[in-house]
């Protein structure tokens, strides 16, 4: 039986990617470094953060906007405006300006954790800004909602007993999990990024619904004993290092356990 | 028979069916060009060569079932050098003939694999249009960066599995961003969902591995930029399947394909 080891290598079977074939005669270093910036600039261009690297006040405004989506200068926020490297953007209730720098600025997240068969089968975990009452009852109009801010999905056979690893796996406690992030929803919103507003707006505003879209039963969060949520948030070093090639150093990660208390229901009812 | 999810070696598990599939499709060529003559034959002879599976990409702004995959009805040139009449299109279903009894479900009657199905009966046509929607609201291209921006280890880029949702970090995985385009193209409508949406009956829907080429693809790319990175050996039950991760990319130009890959993945 062929293993993973034996297959590592792409030309194994005799193909390599045009990626690849397109840096010959590059050190194993530098090639990693090619293919990076080339998936940089495949996939790129989606983190606030980027802005921060740019070697112009107006690259800066225009890689905020190309990270929040060219509508941005239509909303109340309008703009941020830059200078140096410290970027000015508009909050809400209350309103005025708050200050990002390389220094002060967050990513901020929600991860989940659930038991893969918790939906029956394959299923949607979708992520929601809004007051628990403004969420439809029919999930088909979860996408399209305006406060609707990421999804996760469960790819999965009904049952862990469908498949021998499928239940090894369930029966060692293992759990299926994956994030949504809430940087660019919480600035779109005029939350400012830091002190402790992002964590009294998710507090309030945080909720989540599931569906199975095997079985059609649609699931609030105390439906679902499984479910772990944990918030999170840090920002980069400023130290130059590297994360992946020419990536900056993540701080270490910051849980922000009064927000959901790990769970949501526990947290949006006490 | 064991299916690779929420493990280490969800990725590499993969590589050998979407190579054999590859070849499987490579070994039609000889008999198909032998019915072709004169310059057409002269170019699919050089052509065939150097066909390899195409990927689907969908990490983009704008993801969408490639058009190739949708059109119903297609004209390709004939053996006399002609276009042929409209005929079904091969990429946009696959006909059950006979549909499998195991089948469960809306599968039992649908007589082709649908995208989006538009009913749970056997006049279901599919809405691509649908699926095509659901792509586009789900941030794939953002969720690909993601998992070669943040996940610098293999367990965290492999695979989804996760003991706690308090693990530091982003825990976005090539399994679930895969996960997620299973779902949007087979669709999301509760009770009303494609073959590409379940696992057993996935792969009958061509795309899934255009798909799973995309996959393939984006393990090979995170292969070569995290080359130092090891697999760690965190799971000893299933160790004997992975190892210490090495430079997978040499800039060889491509080999010929394989002769044959067995059932098993190797080569003969």
């Amino acid at each position: 039986m062929v293993t993973s080891a034996d297959i590592q290598s792409t030309l194994t079977y005799g193909y390599v990617y045009p990626e690849i074939k397109a840096h010959p005669n590059v050190s194993q270093a530098q090639l990693a470094q090619l293919v990076f910036d080339d998936v940089e600039r495949l996939y790129g261009g989606t983190n606030v953060s980027d802005a921060f690297t740019t070697q112009s006040e107006e690259e800066t405004v225009n890689k905020v906007v190309e990270a929040l989506g060219t509508g941005i200068q239509q909303t109340a926020l309008g703009l941020p405006t830059v200078s140096g490297k410290t970027i000015r953007f508009a909050k809400v209730n209350p309103g005025g300006h708050y200050e990002l720098n390389p220094d002060t600025y967050q990513d901020w997240i929600v991860n989940l954790a659930i038991d893969k068969y918790a939906l029956g089968g394959s299923g949607r975990i979708m992520f929601f800004l809004c007051p628990e009452s403004d969420i439809p009852e029919d999930p088909t109009e979860w996408p399209k909602h305006s406060d609707y801010v990421g999804v996760y999905d469960i790819f999965a056979y009904s049952t862990p007993d469908e498949c021998q690893n499928c239940k090894a796996l369930h029966e060692a406690g293992y759990k299926v999990g994956g994030t949504v992030y809430l940087t660019k929803p919480l600035i779109k919103r005029g939350i400012a990024l830091i002190g402790d507003e992002p964590e009294k707006y998710l507090k309030e505003k945080l909720q989540v619904r599931a569906y199975s879209i095997t079985t059609g039963d649609v699931y609030t969060p105390e439906m679902l004993p499984s479910l772990e949520l944990s918030i999170q948030s840090a920002g980069y070093d400023a130290t130059p290092g590297v994360h992946g090639p020419g990536r900056p150093q993540r701080k270490e990660w910051q849980i922000h356990r009064d927000v959901t208390g790990g769970r949501l229901k526990e947290a949006s009812t006490t | 028979m064991p299916l690779l999810t929420i493990v280490p070696t969800f990725p590499t598990w993969h590589r050998p069916y979407v190579a054999l599939y590859e070849q499987t499709i490579v070994n039609q060529f000889d008999a198909i060009i032998a019915g072709y003559s004169g310059t057409i034959k002269q170019g699919l002879q050089q052509a065939a060569p150097t066909w390899r599976l195409p990927y689907w990409e969908w990490a983009t702004d704008q993801p969408a079932i490639p058009v190739e995959f949708t059109t119903t009805s297609i004209q390709i040139y004939g053996t006399n050098g002609q276009l042929t009449d409209l005929q079904p299109n091969p990429f946009a279903y696959y006909e059950f003939n006979p549909i499998d009894p195991s089948f469960s479900g809306s599968y039992k009657v649908y007589p082709i694999t649908l995208r989006s199905p538009s009913t749970s009966d056997a006049k279901a046509i599919s809405q691509p249009e649908l699926s095509n929607e659901n792509l586009q609201g789900s941030d794939l291209k953002d969720s690909t960066w993601k998992i070669f921006s943040e996940a610098s280890d293999w367990d965290s880029f492999s695979n989804e599995s996760t003991k706690s949702a308090d693990a530091a970090g982003p825990m976005g995985s090539l399994e679930g961003v895969h996960g997620t385009v299973h779902n949007c193209t087979g669709g999301t409508v509760p009770r009303l969902f494609g073959h590409m949406t379940n696992i057993p009956v996935a792969a009958f829907d061509p795309i899934f591995w255009l798909h799973h080429c995309q996959v393939e693809r984006l393990l090979t790319l995170w292969q070569t930029i995290y080359y130092a990175f090891p697999v760690p050996d965190t799971q000893p039950q299933l160790s004997n399947i992975h190892a210490q991760s090495r430079l997978i990319a040499n800039r060889e130009e491509p080999r010929s394909l394989p002769k044959i890959i067995d059932c098993n993945g190797h080569i003969r």
